[in-house]
């Protein structure tokens, strides 16, 4: 595997400008500075909102200096209550490439677009002439997360991404699972496997909390539907899409933006602390994958059933399909065919194999199909959380 | 049993069950099975009693009442009867120890 070598000394598998628009109204300028660029990896994302908010702050600084970004581009309104200084400062010590541009004080929009276009070609050009380094897995990071699923998702594909985590966990690399609220009824399973008893019981309080904040939604998870299709128990459920956690100890406990020192399996905390405020917590697949690279993860493994079509921006998804029928239909979408084991031309073991093997391909710059059709979505929304407890995280090595 | 074995077996039902762990004690359909369809498992022959359903659970060793059905390596609720090798396992003959599963007839109570 090769990457980059960032000055902060992560490295990360693709050499990434970012343009970050710091309110909705700075959007379609940053779109259009990124515009002339489709075939080089310049990457739009931002946040919408207009008021302050400490976990779109944490994000995004966590965002802009991913170790996939080389370079950034900063673009403000100017009257917008997102704290640019902050993340300027953020970006500019982690010894990257960066530029503010501010419309209002830069003469508006075509002003700004140009002056943004000459800014990102020149990362571009710099950018190229970084020199790669070679990568081991201890340098990876990869979460995962399952979308559009079906009664397929938990027999193959869920399955073999826990059989692919286990490989990457005992080769020394990171591996993140979350949906804490597609976890209820898995938390006693998950406290045994805490590597402390302490970390345990905040995995146990974690899922309280995403059970409680869900009911007051009056969103539950498992449909009548569900038992049509043999699954008989809220926890045989969950344990579908606890199964991509595969069965290596668990180390830490993290929420949005925090990125583990140490290398192991982590679970990411997705549903705000304190009073149900904001709506859901996440609004679809794409701001969850955006928590897991925020997270540091340089590679998503998507398992999906009904057949999600998403991308990211700043790391490659890999889209892992559960179902057979669906891969026929949009075979285009689909990196792999997990669907082939209900089919008798696969087990778990080897599709565990397949998908480790292909992360290291991607990890070495092959590009995932998502990616090459030109999939960047990207999403924030507004959350609240407290910081992340002290039980919940290894010592960091010293 | 060693872990080839294990592996043996399970390649020898790809295609009509699934085992998602070797431990436990139902396996899944991957397409509909008939009654009388039988399959090896752990060197023993388990005939279906029943019609099976795909993504249907069957029992590959006898459940006895309040024992833990486990899939995926993990348990899944508890029997709420005996069950038989062979046997579906649902809402006929286990439970959830954690919530009570809302069935379609419930769920049709409420919106009348």
């Amino acid at each position: 595997m090769r990457g980059w070598e960032r000055a902060d000394g992560r490295k990360g598998i693709r050499n990434i400008v970012v343009v970050a628009y710091l309110v909705e109204c700075a959007h379609h300028v940053s779109k259009q500075i990124a515009a002339p660029f489709e075939d080089d990896d310049v990457h739009v994302i931002g946040f919408p909102g207009c008021y302050p908010n400490a976990y779109a702050q944490r994000m995004l600084t966590a965002l802009c200096t991913h170790p996939n970004v080389g370079a950034v581009l900063l673009v403000s309104l100017g009257c917008e209550g997102f704290n640019k200084g902050a993340l300027e400062n953020e970006i500019r010590e982690s010894g990257r490439p960066m530029a503010l541009a501010t419309i209002q004080h830069d003469g508006g929009s075509i002003e700004t677009i140009n002056a943004g276009r000459a800014q990102v070609a020149k990362m571009c050009e710099a950018l190229k002439l970084q020199p790669t380094v070679e990568l081991v897995p201890g340098d990876l990071v990869v979460g995962t997360i399952c979308g559009g699923s079906d009664g397929t998702s938990a027999l193959t594909a869920n399955p073999a991404i826990g059989r692919a985590f286990d490989t990457l966990v005992n080769a020394g690399t990171t591996c993140i699972f979350e949906e804490t609220g597609e976890l209820i009824g898995c938390e006693n399973h998950m406290a045994e496997r805490a590597v402390t008893p302490e970390l345990g019981e905040a995995i146990v309080a974690c899922i309280a909390k995403a059970a409680k904040y869900y009911t007051e939604l009056g969103h539950g998870s498992f449909a009548p539907g569900n038992a049509d299709g043999g699954l008989t128990t809220q926890e045989e459920k969950s344990l579908g899409a606890y199964s991509k956690s595969g069965s290596a100890p668990i180390s830490g406990l993290i929420k949005p933006a925090d990125r583990p020192l140490v290398p192991g399996l982590y679970l990411l905390d997705v549903v705000p602390d304190g009073e149900v405020r904001f709506g859901f917590p996440n609004i679809n697949d794409v701001v969850e994958i955006a928590e897991l690279i925020a997270c540091g993860a340089h590679v998503i493994l998507f398992s999906t059933g009904r057949g999600s079509v998403v991308g990211s921006a700043i790391a490659p998804v890999v889209k892992i399909c559960a179902n057979p029928e669906t891969f026929r239909k949009m075979p285009g979408d689909m990196d792999i065919d997990a669907g082939k084991i209900l089919e008798g031309h696969e087990s778990l073991d080897k599709l565990g194999e397949e998908i480790v093997a292909l992360v290291h391909e991607v990890a070495s710059g092959r590009r995932t199909v998502s990616e090459a059709l030109g999939h960047r979505e990207f999403g924030l929304t507004y959350k609240t959380f407290e910081p992340t407890g002290p039980s919940c995280l290894p010592a960091p090595p010293r | 049993m060693d872990q080839q074995t294990v592996r043996d077996l399970e390649d020898h039902r790809l295609g009509h069950v699934l085992l998602l762990h070797p431990g436990d004690n139902v396996v899944t359909a991957c397409r509909d099975l008939a009654a009388e369809f039988s399959f090896a498992h752990h060197n023993r022959r388990i005939t279906l009693t029943d019609d099976i359903k795909l993504g249907f659970k069957i029992a590959v060793c006898p459940i006895r009442r309040g024992e833990h059905v486990t899939k995926h390596g993990a348990p899944i609720g508890s029997a709420i009867r005996d069950i038989a090798a062979g046997s579906r396992v649902h809402l006929e003959n286990m439970k959830s120890d954690y919530i009570p599963t809302y069935t379609l007839n419930l769920s049709s109570a409420r919106q009348s």
